[in-house]
């Protein structure tokens, strides 16, 4: 049973696979390419998911698949045209089989309705093709059909060339048939011309009806042709799950299964990583046991001159170490395209939801993240997204009232920039509304008033909690969660958002994230008698002080002069709410871009290096704690905290707020 | 550590059920501001001589912070603190019991371990409940009565659980 499951499990992976692979060639078809391969390309994804589920018994996938197969089949055959009507109904089929693949896995919910719509529109589209037998036709490929009660079976007999050898005469075969409930023979093949024919080779092909028959005795009945002929259609005993699984071949790049992702979850998690990754790593464990070796060899000779020796076998296993680092972060890395396949269905879906007519243009898929930053980022792009729909693109009406092309373009791309990748989004609407988000703003107490802020600090009122633009709470942008949800995600990946917007031509947000969350490049700084970890991406410099540019206010909040601007400068001991070790002496600082804050400078006692630091999670055996992202160990085995300043700082003031409120109603 | 895993699968059944599974089970007793507590031996993980914490921000006082133990990372609470006793500055003579329930990890600071208690399981009694909800009796799951010493049993659920602070 258990086996089953695993079996089942890969079945779904391998359905990620194929869905993306179907995706893929519908959007190079909506690109104008309908070659033959492209349709085959298609045919064969859906027949393999056909193929699988059919064997798992998943009935309503197997279905819906059919249908889309036949599709697929009238197109490969000519009978059917793919045009602007057809491909809008193949994109949304494609979508459903998705949603029945999550369905099938976590029970995810499914639309029925939508389910019958679209199985109408693909009925629809081969109805319209006159050939009645473009269904069975599409059984010649072979696979196993669900045989309902009362439900025609149709078994393709396609004799091999021993077939005759083998004493078997297909005359005699369709009698036996008839008697069995054979209701409807169609033969497809033809004979050659007569000097070509080989009396030995049976030429022909025989679609068999039965329009009730017992599977049961067809598979007895058919069982005697086994070795002689290709049988395809013959319902399956209690379908051995292990013939569904092709061995599937290496796909292209390592192609990520986030099977964690999307609606499901709870299931766990395998990468597909290509094999010279793994095998890279494997040579590089060897040459370190090597140099290990050496090392040891060396310690065990008379201590005189050893020096040299040993410290050419250390840099070379501190090289080999740090290059097998970065190799192993190579397995996970994965391309970003599993995160931004799911998006041309979420456009999709939403377009008819909000009625806009939308496309989305996807560039830039291969750009390889880790894989734990490419699952957390789908909820961020999802919500994105959505919001760029909702408020951004216009209706096609005031598009075109606007001079602006009918059908609104996201543009989605995702670019390495050094250490991070860069992922934006672009709309063409109408740009922030920055009246609007100003009124909002005072309204909900979320600024005390619009004095000095330019442009771009209106624009990013819309990352503050407790924003939303949206006079009623819809149910697509909606959910009661705003832009704000979106920067705390990207924040907490350690990343950071910009907004860019110019009224009427569009907006464009950006995302930077680090590749990784495993390891982090980080600051290491000394406070008092501890050492922390700043994320390098926000540091910005780091300044003396000196009593020429410390200023202090009368309620005790130190300020620095920089190049003409006062910036806060907190201590760390302020910032932890703590009595004990963590006050710096104050001669020196870090400047620090919080980005809800703006510039801070943080005082520290000594800048230790920058340096890579692996890490790890507070949580698993206390909890998540506010102002601290997590914590590493350092080379001398204490633990530094890698701290979330702008976290820090919100918390502080926090308890600034209560503390006055306690104090007016003391007073 | 091998053995212990073994322990840990037990850990999973019901309340003060022995290792052997029969009726006796056994305590790890240790002394906190001159009384005797003590947990389940297949609680227990290891025992340690206090070492110098890394602190957390914004955590209550009991919270000592936290420290790397073979390379995961650990947070320390003083159970002096929690039973309301006087807690000077932890020192060499202090001890750190590591326990584990439902696979998180924690460290109890402790005046001294003291030793290892086998009881019939009838001699576990209930805490008697005439002070109503108090503190002190909140964190215990029960009494057991060693010889001429009463030893509260330390309920780990809370001490690690949340409602630690804000």
């Amino acid at each position: 049973m258990d086996q089953d499951e695993d079996y089942k499990e890969l079945f779904f992976t391998e359905c990620d696979e194929l869905l993306a692979e179907l995706q893929d060639h519908l959007t190079l078809m909506s690109g104008g390419e309908h070659g033959r391969d492209i349709v085959d390309a298609i045919f064969r994804a859906v027949h393999s998911v056909k193929g699988g589920a059919a064997a798992f018994g998943l009935d309503a996938l197997t279905g819906f698949a059919h249908r889309f197969e036949a599709v697929m089949d009238a197109c490969r055959a000519g009978r059917l045209d793919v045009d602007d009507t057809t491909l809008p109904i193949l994109f949304r089929a494609s979508d459903m089989m998705q949603e029945l693949v999550e369905h099938s896995r976590s029970d995810a919910p499914l639309r029925d309705d939508i389910l019958q719509q679209i199985t109408r529109s693909l009925d629809g589209l081969v109805s319209m093709d006159s050939e009645p037998s473009a269904v069975v036709a599409a059984d010649t490929t072979g696979l196993t059909q669900p045989a309902a009660d009362g439900e025609p079976i149709v078994v393709t007999f396609c004799p091999e060339p021993n077939f005759l050898a083998c004493a078997h005469d297909p005359l005699r075969m369709l009698r036996g048939a008839a008697r069995i409930g054979l209701t409807e023979v169609r033969v497809a093949g033809d004979l050659p011309p007569l000097e070509d024919l080989d009396p030995m080779v049976c030429p022909w092909i025989w679609h068999l009806t039965f329009a009730q028959a017992e599977p049961s005795i067809l598979r007895d009945f058919f069982s005697i042709y086994d070795l002689s002929a290709r049988i395809d259609g013959v319902p399956k005993a209690d379908a051995p799950a292990t013939r569904a699984l092709r061995t599937s071949q290496a796909s292209d790049a390592g192609r990520v299964s986030t099977t964690g992702g999307g609606t499901g979850g709870g299931y766990v998690k395998s990468l597909r990583v290509p094999l010279d990754r793994i095998d890279r790593i494997v040579n590089l464990v060897g040459e370190i046991v090597i140099t290990q070796a050496a090392v040891a060899q060396v310690l065990s000779q008379p201590r005189h001159g050893v020096e040299d020796t040993l410290a050419h076998s250390i840099e070379a296993l501190s090289r080999q170490v740090r290059e097998m680092q970065d190799s192993v972060m190579a397995i996970r890395a994965q391309p970003i395209k599993s995160a931004f396949s799911r998006m041309p269905r979420i456009v999709r879906d939403l377009s008819a939801t909000l009625e806009r007519e939308v496309r989305i243009e996807v560039s830039g898929e291969e750009t390889e993240v880790d894989t734990s930053v490419i699952e957390e980022l789908i909820e961020p792009l999802t919500h994105m997204i959505r919001n760029a729909m909702d408020h951004g693109i216009e209706p096609p009406d005031e598009r075109l009232a606007a001079g602006k092309a009918r059908d609104g373009l996201l543009r989605l791309t995702a670019q390495h920039r050094g250490e991070r990748v860069l992922i934006t989004l672009e709309d063409d609407g109408r740009g922030l509304n920055r009246d609007r988000i100003v009124d909002v703003a005072l309204q909900r107490g979320l600024i005390p008033s619009a004095d000095g802020l330019t442009a771009e600090d209106i624009d990013n009122l819309i990352f503050l909690p407790g924003f939303s633009t949206a006079s009623e709470v819809s149910n697509v942008s909606g959910r009661g969660v705003g832009m704000d949800v979106v920067r705390r995600k990207i924040q907490a990946l350690g990343g950071r958002c910009l907004i860019h917007s110019t009224p009427g031509q569009g907006t464009r947000f950006q995302v930077a994230l680090p590749l990784t969350l495993a390891v982090l490049e980080g600051m290491i700084v000394e406070v008092g008698q501890e050492r922390y970890v700043v994320p390098l991406s926000t540091v910005i410099e780091a300044v003396q002080l000196r009593d020429g540019n410390v200023e202090r206010l009368h309620n005790g909040q130190f300020l620095v002069a920089r190049r003409g601007e006062y910036l806060p400068v907190y201590s760390l001991a302020d910032l932890f709410g703590s009595r004990e070790q963590t006050s710096a002496r104050g001669d020196m600082a870090i400047v620090v871009d919080t980005e809800t804050d703006g510039q801070i400078a943080l005082f520290v006692d000594a800048l230790i290096g920058q340096r890579q630091v692996v890490l790890k999670g507070l949580e698993e055996n206390y909890r998540a704690i506010a102002g601290v992202s997590g914590a590493t160990i350092l080379g001398d085995g204490r633990v530094a905290l890698i701290l979330d300043i702008p976290s820090l700082i919100e918390r502080r003031k926090l308890r600034f707020k209560h503390q006055s409120k306690h104090r007016q109603e003391t007073a | 550590m091998s053995s212990n895993a073994a322990l840990l699968e037990e850990a999973d059944t019901p309340h003060l059920t022995g290792p052997e599974g029969d009726d006796t089970c056994q305590f790890l007793s240790f002394v906190v501001d001159g009384r005797a507590y003590g947990v389940r031996i297949q609680d227990v993980r290891e025992i340690r001589q206090w070492m110098r914490t890394t602190s957390l921000p914004n955590q209550p006082p009991h919270n000592l912070g936290v420290l790397n133990l073979r390379g995961s990372i650990v947070s320390i609470q003083d159970l002096r603190i929690r039973f309301g006793a006087p807690a000077p500055a932890p020192d060499d003579t202090n001890v750190i019991v590591i326990v584990q329930t439902e696979g998180r990890r924690v460290g109890l600071l402790v005046d001294a371990v003291s030793d290892i208690l086998t009881l019939q399981r009838a001699d576990i009694q209930p805490v008697p409940s005439n002070r109503g909800d108090g503190d002190d009796r909140a964190m215990l799951t029960s009494i057991i009565m060693a010889g001429e010493v009463m030893v509260g049993i330390v309920d780990l659920d809370r001490v690690m659980g949340p409602g630690l602070s804000e």
